[in-house]
């Protein structure tokens, strides 16, 4: 089975990093009203909350990425997609690939600069309704959808 | 493709009077709950009504439809134009809806449902009813496999009917908490305005009784608490009862040659088509009382998602299995299970940890503000004793062809997930099943629930490591028959049921 570019960790990092920063500027915002009525005492709260957003900050940002990419794997077979992921729920998805809908390519700002790309394979399942396949470089990932799209039967519905 | 304005179609002038009716009824209930009088209490209900109006007659004026063989295009809203266009091969159902105020002035509803939506993608409110069939005969007229020519509705004689002693029958096995709260909430409503004064009614109904067992102690108004519940018990199943009647009356089921056709309804009449290749799965639901009597209902899991059936389209509100099981077969070809396969017993012990672990947590929090919460701890033998019940009720089969996923400890269900219906499967497992050496099996179905579906919970890993290989096989096998079904049109296990 296949693992996913390396490079998908930094995208991953930026995301928790860009989202625990912006919760810690509000916490740091309401640690500050918290901290005017006494000036040159910091409040217990204000410490266990910054405290908090910090280590879940940390953690998301600089410990899951690396943690989650170990356990990302897919493989295309013949007839149908696997993929193999998730660190507290494990999940294994086996999608036929006669049974996709149509397929995207998405790609964020942080993904186009490390030039990854995602595939998005959409069936007609509803918890299945659309797989992503994350971490792929974008030349990669179009030559997978272009390989999928055979698959497609016409008419869908 | 441009159309000739002029060619296009307005609803109903009168639909107008039903939209206006039906947003009165809420407009006189605004205006009671505001509690004003005299003069304030006519500008207010005028307000409303004008308002109303200003909504309601652009949305007339600026709805147009255009209806061309195998295809509808809608043109609405006001100051959001939006033009929609419809074609026969998405459409999975033309459904007809009347009401008390439709069928008083001959119009009906036409809803055009779709696979993947949660709505009707296209609704006419209101059309003349030769209209609607003008409508749904043009929109088939361009499908072959759904066009082929049905017995017309007068010389069929329906497959499946419900009576109205049967449907009252059906109507008492149907007891919901939702049905509960509402009866709950009648009767301290009619309480609060004084129409009745509970206490009072209560106390003189069982005043003696209590006394008997209380001997007139404190504890006398307490006491007043079961008798209160039963009160709201009694209303809840009574509304369970009314709502089913009102829903289900006059059921008819008819198995045509290439699709179910259903009409049911007291005040709101509907008249639903559903192809048989539309049909992804089938459910049977019973509680313990309808178990007792063999008895079950039968629902259908179809692409268009009705939100007003809770994605399951009723295909048989009650029957016993013996007469049940011939309708059902003929649906989809499938030999219901003698047994079905336990999961794992460890299913009890996780199942059993998880409510400790959440009752736990819940008791602390209360525990801070309220001390007697540490009493709730009593709670956790009946939430082991829940824990072995789910293990109990859950089984599974699979023959080959049909996936059997039994669930649920009072509305249990049973799933038949016929191979050629399967979009994906999923072998999932948390931290804790992981250490416990169990996962769960899911198999995605078009058209399913996000809440109810078919999964296999707390089955060992070496069971869904021979499971997942055999159900992917099965379709694999399904498929070859059958190289162009992708699942939702999939027709080889679905023939024609009249050959």
């Amino acid at each position: 089975m296949h693992k996913l570019h390396p490079s998908v960790k930094s995208v991953w990092m930026i995301r928790a990093a860009l989202f625990w920063g912006i919760c810690l500027l509000i916490a740091m915002a309401w640690g500050i009203f918290q901290i005017i009525p006494w000036p040159g005492q910091v409040p217990t709260r204000v410490l266990l909350v910054l405290g908090t957003v910090i280590t879940l900050g940390v953690l998301s940002a600089g410990v899951y990425p690396i943690v989650r990419y170990r356990f990302w794997r897919y493989e295309l077979r013949a007839e149908d997609l696997r993929l193999i992921r998730g660190i507290w729920w494990r999940v294994d998805t086996i999608v036929p690939l006669r049974r996709i809908q149509h397929l995207d390519i998405s790609q964020d700002v942080f993904e186009r600069n490390l030039d990854l790309g995602s595939l998005v394979v959409h069936t007609a399942g509803t918890r299945s309704s659309s797989v992503t396949l994350p971490g792929l470089l974008h030349e990669e990932a179009a030559r997978l959808r272009d390989e999928l799209k055979q698959f497609i039967i016409e008419p869908a519905v | 493709m441009v159309e000739a304005d002029t060619n296009f179609r307005r609803v109903h002038p009168l639909s107008l009077v039903i939209i206006m009716s039906s947003t009165a009824v809420y407009g006189v209930v605004l205006v009671l709950s505001i509690d004003v009088d005299g003069l304030l209490f006519l500008i207010a209900a005028g307000l409303l009504g004008v308002s109303g109006l200003l909504q309601i007659l652009p949305r007339y004026i600026f709805f147009k439809y255009l209806v061309s063989e195998g295809e509808i295009v809608i043109h609405s809203g006001v100051l959001k134009r939006v033009r929609r266009n419809i074609t026969s091969e998405r459409i999975q159902n033309v459904a007809f809806e009347r009401n008390i105020g439709a069928r008083l002035l001959n119009l009906t509803a036409v809803k055009i449902e779709t696979a993947g939506s949660i709505k009707a993608e296209g609704v006419l409110q209101y059309v003349p009813v030769s209209e609607a069939e003008r409508i749904r005969t043009l929109l088939r007229s361009a499908k072959p496999a759904e066009g082929a020519p049905d017995a017309s509705p007068e010389a069929v004689t329906p497959d499946y009917s419900l009576p109205l002693p049967q449907l009252l029958v059906s109507g008492m096995y149907t007891f919901s908490l939702i049905y509960f709260a509402a009866g709950w909430a009648i009767v301290s409503q009619l309480d609060q305005i004084g129409l009745i004064p509970l206490e009072e009614v209560l106390t003189n109904l069982v005043a003696d009784q209590i006394q008997e067992f209380s001997g007139n102690t404190p504890g006398f108004s307490t006491l007043l608490v079961l008798p209160i519940i039963l009160a709201g018990l009694l209303l809840g199943w009574i509304t369970g009862i009314c709502i089913h009647v009102a829903r289900y009356y006059g059921f008819q089921l008819e198995l045509r040659p290439t699709k179910i056709h259903r009409r049911f309804g007291l005040f709101t009449l509907r008249e639903t088509t559903i192809p048989y290749p539309r049909v992804q799965s089938l459910v049977l639901k019973s509680n313990p009382v309808m178990r007792l009597h063999n008895r079950f209902r039968l629902a259908l899991q179809t692409l268009a998602f009705d939100t007003s059936e809770r994605g399951m389209q009723m295909a048989i509100p009650l029957a016993r299995l013996p007469r049940l099981l011939p309708v059902a077969q003929r649906i989809d070809d499938f030999t219901l299970p003698d047994t079905y396969r336990s999961v794992s017993p460890i299913s009890i012990r996780r199942m059993g940890l998880r409510y400790t672990l959440a009752l736990g947590a819940l008791v602390t929090l209360v525990q801070l503000l309220w001390s007697p919460a540490i009493w709730g701890l009593t709670l956790l033998p009946t939430l082991w004793v829940l824990a072995w019940m789910q293990y109990r009720c859950h089984g599974w089969a699979f023959n080959g062809s049909h996936l059997y996923v039994r669930r649920g400890i009072f509305w249990q269900r049973i799933w038949i997930v016929p191979a050629t219906k399967f979009q994906a499967i999923q072998k999932s497992a948390t931290f804790l099943q992981r250490r416990m050496g169990i996962c769960q099996v899911t198999v995605d179905t078009a058209g399913a629930s996000f809440l109810l579906y078919p999964r296999i919970v707390d089955v060992s890993v070496a069971t869904a490591d021979e499971l997942v290989p055999a159900l992917y096989e099965a379709f694999r096998r399904a498929m070859a028959l059958n190289p162009r079904a992708d699942g939702i049109d999939a027709v080889d296990d679905l023939a024609d049921p009249a050959t």
